[in-house]
């Protein structure tokens, strides 16, 4: 396939970084390069360095034999193919019979591996992913030494035409699953792909957009955990967040290091992450509904400091409630957008000034900034549905203070039945509690023991459940 | 159809939440009012034979098993389909006037006991809604449901049994029978309105996922939604001797003495809430069988949502503002009493002999 | 159009929730008067004087602690009455945190309370489970005695008969209990006397502060809700030996020229109706020697820890026992009450009967046999 270098070098030479150079050795060559995209050195010891010791060469499939010091030498197939390798920081040679051969030059910019942020643990693996995705892809396979380890690529976003990477474990993972996300990932018809999220978008099957119905982690570890359970990998080039598929609610609920700790250990502080979620969620629509509905139900001692309190608030339950919960939500966004240094300066303004400043102005009662703060802080303990329960948390305080219990239930029972039905690549979204399986509970809320896990989950289709086998 | 599967195991645990739902209302000061401190031997009567029915519709899904064929089918190839359309015609008007009932008692017990007061119409529709948002999302999501919230309503009704029952001397039963053996039996009869949840069985025959066991998983929760519910009626009177005809709210009542009510905060009443579930859930499960009933009444599949089946349940809903709910028990207990019992009582044990029949009709026509 | 559809069902969303807020009607706790304790004394002119402790708020910085006001009001109902509590707090009463119930003393010797106890079993807020009882004096004077207690004579009340009371006194704590006791067979129950016990002590802050505790040892007995009888302490622990669920009775004994104290640790009693119509009634009694912290205290009231009692002494207290539990029988048919289930336990054998409901206590012979061990 010939690739005209006039046609190429129309489409690029007015960019200020584009590199032309000409070469004689026998024949007349041009390299050409983006700047920006490539390591100088490498330019010249893997292209100019060996063409200048070429001497006489006949043709451009010499070049490309004797250009053994680079380990990425190819012919791009067509102009598309050229022009995808030269963004990526090739280098282009052409000769005078429009032959052309890509020499991978590309620099390694990004940052090191690091501990992620977002998860870190007292004790395991440090090692975060990047956003490279050769890197993200090294770190799996490092850890996944076997054959089966499988990899399909693809390249989606019409501009930004993105690197994906489907990982998975043959004979672990659901062929018929693979298939299915590839197919989805094949269809995606949209201009860019910047970071995996926009990804996760198109893999949510039911496109509800409510909770998350895709798991991602920055952590090797954890991606080789979940495709050791059956799951599948998803890699996005330029993203250190990498996708796991298919995701039940319950995996928000195991923090990266709960397998590194004692089992009791865990069992415990999952628990109470259980707990802490429905708190969040129903104490303010309780505390609420029980202030204007059925205070019968306070205790007599807690509901004179309730009285105590409230008597000279100017809101009534409900709308202050709900200002207490907004006001929890407004520092939250601005505490997530400030610079660390700044960061600490508004907690104690959001603590003192709102807090206090509030209840002592007697704009808002002690107890209802408590449990808007408990609930708040509750919420975090599910750090990838936060949002979207702080969201429901707001709907069923709003129903609570209208309805009452009624409300209460209703809305509670009609989340439940949003949840049940919710099921992705043949797995339920609340399994193993909704279907029930027995055999999954062994690390769901309750975590046995890892050597006594001998199955792989059941909620996640697979070819092999057995984990020694 | 695969919204509707529904596994053995699910159907226990809904089955007993139904049993559970709904039954601690105002049944139990009904039948004390009655039959007086026997009231629980006619429970247990009622039981009796709501077991041996459940055994041979138990005995049909086997026969089904594999068919998927749904009520309508199974009577449409063994009888014919006017008494098809008829028996779901009945079916409709027993959902209907339980879903009234429950819907009342519910309603009376937010208005008297929790000191809400809203309109019949107001609040029947958050219901509906919720019932509906649940029919769109299958039986298999309701089912679901029963399984994640049954460990939770199970603990509040122990919560709120133990304390009274500890307290109860149940000598107070004694002497055993003094209301007359004939009238207990009587009354069994005439209250049997309110037993028989395995109806709703009916309705998902074509979804049940058979694994293993059939009969066992079924047969022991309708065993512990039985024991409960004998015992509350125990307890009731026992506690509340003279007094329980007047309690028509026999599980706020007794909520007062459970281990969650302490002396100063009425904690029992968010036990009570969450034993409320299984009654709105109980609600959910009717509403759908009689969304079912139009459906299989029709003929047709409905594809998606079907909004006139919906507005003529929804329409049944406010049969409440017009007549008042015990009125219309007098009326049901008068004429409905017998075509009811054709369909709780005689038509289960009829079920496993049409079903082999419609099953051998459809293999027939397959060969 | 599709704007318009979007317009149209959030309008519809609004008009929804608008309406649904605007139907559901509840009770803000701010609007209600918070009721913790409820006396009842008798009016000249038929009707009831109501006094009622409400929860009153402090002024929002002092967040903590249980302030609560007295206010007295009168009606021709109870219900009258209740009602007339929002007219002098200014907000509807509320009985859903009401935890006890006192009758004044001119109150329940003069009247026929059926219509007030069947009020309140009633009425879904108020608590079955709260404590009701009758008082010395009118319990106007009795709920402003609640300084001298420097805390909330209802939850006072509340406190000494539900838990203080469980094991050294009898108590009838529940509403639901004296009204079936009121409604069933012989109709006959009691409820217990609560008193202001003026104590010689002293507040060294406030010295001219009066003070004081609750008493509540002595019964008083109801048939058919009018008063019959007043118990003292004497029977009521003649009483207390027939039921299975109280111990702690003592008894003072003689060894020598030693006083000693014996108390009851466990008791096992048997009611049976013999058949003839009467009852053998067997009172075991376990005893061990009262117990203080010190040991071999000198004086004429010696505490003794695991001395063996003499068989002289259990042989008196057997005496003694049967003497008080024979008191109490004689009072039972004296006055024509049964506050030990003995109509009960008939009905338990033939049925209901109203011969077996009009029958007097005096045509129950009873045969006493009262037996002491050492534990």
């Amino acid at each position: 396939m010939k690739i005209s270098f006039d046609q190429f070098s129309k489409l690029w030479r007015g960019q200020d970084d584009f590199r032309l150079r000409e070469i004689d050795c026998g024949i007349k060559l041009r390299a050409v390069c983006l700047d920006t995209m490539c390591d100088d050195a490498k330019v010249s010891a893997f292209v100019l360095q060996p063409l200048a010791y070429v001497g006489e060469a006949t043709s451009i499939d010499e070049v490309e034999r004797k250009l053994a010091a680079g380990t990425g030498v190819r012919q791009p197939p067509n102009l598309y193919a050229a022009a995808e390798d030269f963004t990526n920081g090739y280098t282009l040679i052409f000769d005078g019979q429009d032959n052309c051969i890509s020499v991978d030059t590309r620099t390694v910019i990004g940052r090191g591996i690091a501990e992620p942020p977002t998860s870190m643990v007292m004790r395991g693996p440090r090692e975060g992913f990047v956003e490279d995705i050769k890197v993200n892809i090294t770190l799996l396979r490092k850890r996944l030494k076997t054959p089966d380890f499988r990899i399909v690529n693809l390249a989606v976003g019409k501009y930004t035409n993105t690197a994906v990477a489907v990982c998975y474990i043959e004979g672990i993972t659901r062929q018929s699953i693979v298939d299915d996300v590839v197919q989805r990932l094949q269809s995606v018809k949209t201009d860019g792909i910047l970071d995996s999220s926009y990804l996760a978008r198109y893999l949510d099957v039911n496109k509800t957009f409510l909770f998350r119905r895709v798991g991602s982690t920055e952590k090797p570890d954890i991606a080789v955990g979940k495709m050791l359970e059956g799951r599948i990998a998803i890699i996005v080039d330029g993203s250190p967040m990498v996708l796991t598929l298919p995701y039940l609610f319950v995996e928000d609920m195991q923090a990266p290091g709960d397998y590194y700790e004692n089992s009791a250990m865990t069992t415990l502080s999952r628990a109470l992450r259980f707990v802490s979620v429905i708190a969040s969620v129903l104490l303010p629509a309780l505390y609420v509904c029980l202030q204007v509905y059925n205070y019968q139900i306070i205790p007599l001692r807690f509901l004179i400091t309730v009285l105590n309190a409230s008597e000279a608030i100017p809101f009534s339950p409900l709308s202050e409630m709900i200002l207490v919960l907004i006001v929890f939500d407004i520092l939250r966004e601005a505490n997530l957008r400030m610079p660390s240094a700044v960061g600490i300066s508004l907690s104690l303004v959001g603590a003192i000034v709102l807090g206090d400043a509030a209840v002592q102005a007697g704009l808002l009662g002690a107890p209802a900034v408590m449990i808007g703060a408990l609930s708040g802080i509750g919420l975090f303990t599910l750090p990838d549905n936060t949002l979207i329960l702080s969201l429901l948390r707001l709907i069923v305080t709003f129903v609570a203070g209208i309805m009452g219990l009624l409300g209460v239930i209703l809305s509670t029972m009609a989340i439940i039945v949003y949840l049940c039905a919710m099921q992705d690549y043949k797995t339920p979204f609340l399994a193993p509690f909704a279907p029930d399986i027995p055999e999954d509970r062994q690390d769901a809320i309750a975590q046995i023991p890892v050597p006594n896990m001998k199955k792989r989950p059941k909620s996640i289709p697979n070819d092999n459940d057995d984990r020694r086998g | 159809m695969d919204k509707n599967r529904v596994s053995i195991d699910q159907l226990a645990l809904l089955y007993l939440l139904l049993v559970m739902g709904g039954k601690f209302l105002t049944l139990p000061s009904l039948l004390a009012g009655d039959v007086g401190h026997d009231s629980w031997l006619s429970v247990a009567f009622s039981f009796v034979w709501d077991g041996i029915c459940l055994c041979f519709l138990l005995w049909a899904i086997r026969i089904n098993d594999g068919c998927k064929m749904d009520i309508s089918a199974i009577l449409d190839r063994s009888v014919s389909r006017p008494i098809t359309v008829a028996l779901m015609a009945i079916f409709f008007v027993i959902f209907a006037l339980r879903i009234n009932v429950l819907l009342s008692s519910c309603f009376k017990m937010f208005s008297v006991t929790f000191d809400v007061s809203a309109n019949w119409i107001v609040y029947v529709l958050p219901v509906a809604a919720l019932a509906f948002f649940a029919l769109t999302k299958g039986f298999n999501a309701i089912a679901r449901m029963g399984q994640l919230l049954f460990g939770l309503i199970l603990i509040a009704v122990v919560a709120l049994f133990v304390s009274p029952f500890m307290e109860v001397e149940l000598g107070a039963l004694l002497p055993i029978g003094e209301a007359g053996w004939g009238k207990i039996l009587l009354t069994s009869y005439t209250r049997s309105f309110w037993f028989s949840d395995y109806i709703f069985i009916y309705f998902v025959m074509d979804g049940i996922k058979i694994k293993k066991h059939v009969f066992a998983p079924i047969l022991i929760s309708f065993g512990v939604g039985a024991l409960l519910c004998i015992t509350l009626n125990a307890v009731f009177v026992a506690l509340f001797g003279y007094l329980a005809p007047d309690f028509d709210m026999a599980m706020s009542k007794i909520g007062v003495f459970s281990a969650a009510s302490t002396a100063n905060g009425r904690w029992d009443w968010l036990t009570l809430s969450i034993w409320l579930i299984s009654v709105f859930i109980k609600v959910t499960v009717f509403i759908f069988c009689a969304y079912k009933c139009l459906e299989k009444i029709v003929g047709v599949r409905f594809a998606k949502f079907n909004w006139i089946a919906a507005a003529i349940v929804l329409v049944t809903l406010s049969l409440p503002m017009f007549v008042s709910t015990r009125q219309l028990l007098d009326t049901v207990i008068k004429w409905g009493v017998i075509p009811f019992t054709l369909v709780q009582y005689v038509l289960p044990l009829l079920m496993p002999l049409l079903t082999a029949t419609a099953r051998r009709k459809t293999e027939m026509c397959h060969e | 159009m599709s704007n318009f559809k979007r317009i149209g069902i959030v309008l519809l969303v609004v008009a929804a929730v608008a309406v649904v807020a605007g139907s559901f009607k509840g009770s803000d706790v701010l609007d209600r008067a918070i009721i913790l304790g409820l006396g009842v004394d008798a009016d000249e002119n038929g009707g009831i004087i109501l006094t009622a402790e409400v929860v009153s708020p402090g002024n929002g910085t002092e967040q903590v602690g249980t302030f609560s006001k007295n206010v007295t009001v009168k009606g021709e109902t109870i219900n009258v009455a209740i009602q007339n509590i929002a007219e002098v707090t200014g907000k509807e009463a509320s009985l859903g945190q009401c935890v006890v119930l006192v009758l004044g003393q001119e109150y329940y010797e003069t009247v026929d309370f059926g219509d007030l106890t069947e009020y309140f079993i009633n009425h879904h807020s108020f608590k079955e489970s709260a404590v009701i009882c009758c008082c010395e004096g009118s319990a106007r004077e009795f709920f402003n005695k609640g300084n001298a207690l420097s805390q909330s004579m209802s939850l006072a009340i509340a406190t000494a008969l539900l838990d203080q009371a469980e094991k050294i006194a009898v108590t009838n704590n529940s509403l639901l209990q004296y009204a079936r006791s009121q409604n069933e067979l012989d109709r006959s129950g009691f409820l217990n006397k609560v008193s202001f016990v003026p104590s010689d002590n002293k507040d060294a802050q406030l010295p001219d502060k009066e003070m004081g505790y609750i008493g509540y040892r002595e019964i008083c007995v109801f048939r058919a809700n009018r008063y019959v009888v007043l118990l003292d302490e004497q029977l009521v622990k003649g009483m207390s030996l027939f039921l299975p669920d109280t111990d702690g009775e003592t008894f003072v004994s003689f060894e020598d020229v030693v006083t000693r104290t014996v108390q009851v640790t466990n008791k096992d009693v048997n009611i049976d109706p013999d058949g003839k119509g009467g009852f053998e009634v067997t009172i075991k009694l376990t005893v061990r020697y009262g117990r203080t912290d010190s040991e071999e205290v000198n004086g004429p009231i010696s505490a003794k820890g695991d001395k063996e009692i003499p068989q002289v002494i259990l042989d008196d207290v057997a005496e003694q026992a049967r003497y008080v539990a024979e008191r109490f029988l004689a009072a039972q048919a004296e006055y024509n009450f049964d506050l030990l289930d003995f109509h009960e336990a008939y009905r338990r054998k033939q049925g209901y009967s109203i011969s077996l409901a009009d029958k007097p206590m005096s045509e129950f012979p009873v045969k006493l046999t009262v037996k002491v061990d050492e534990s």
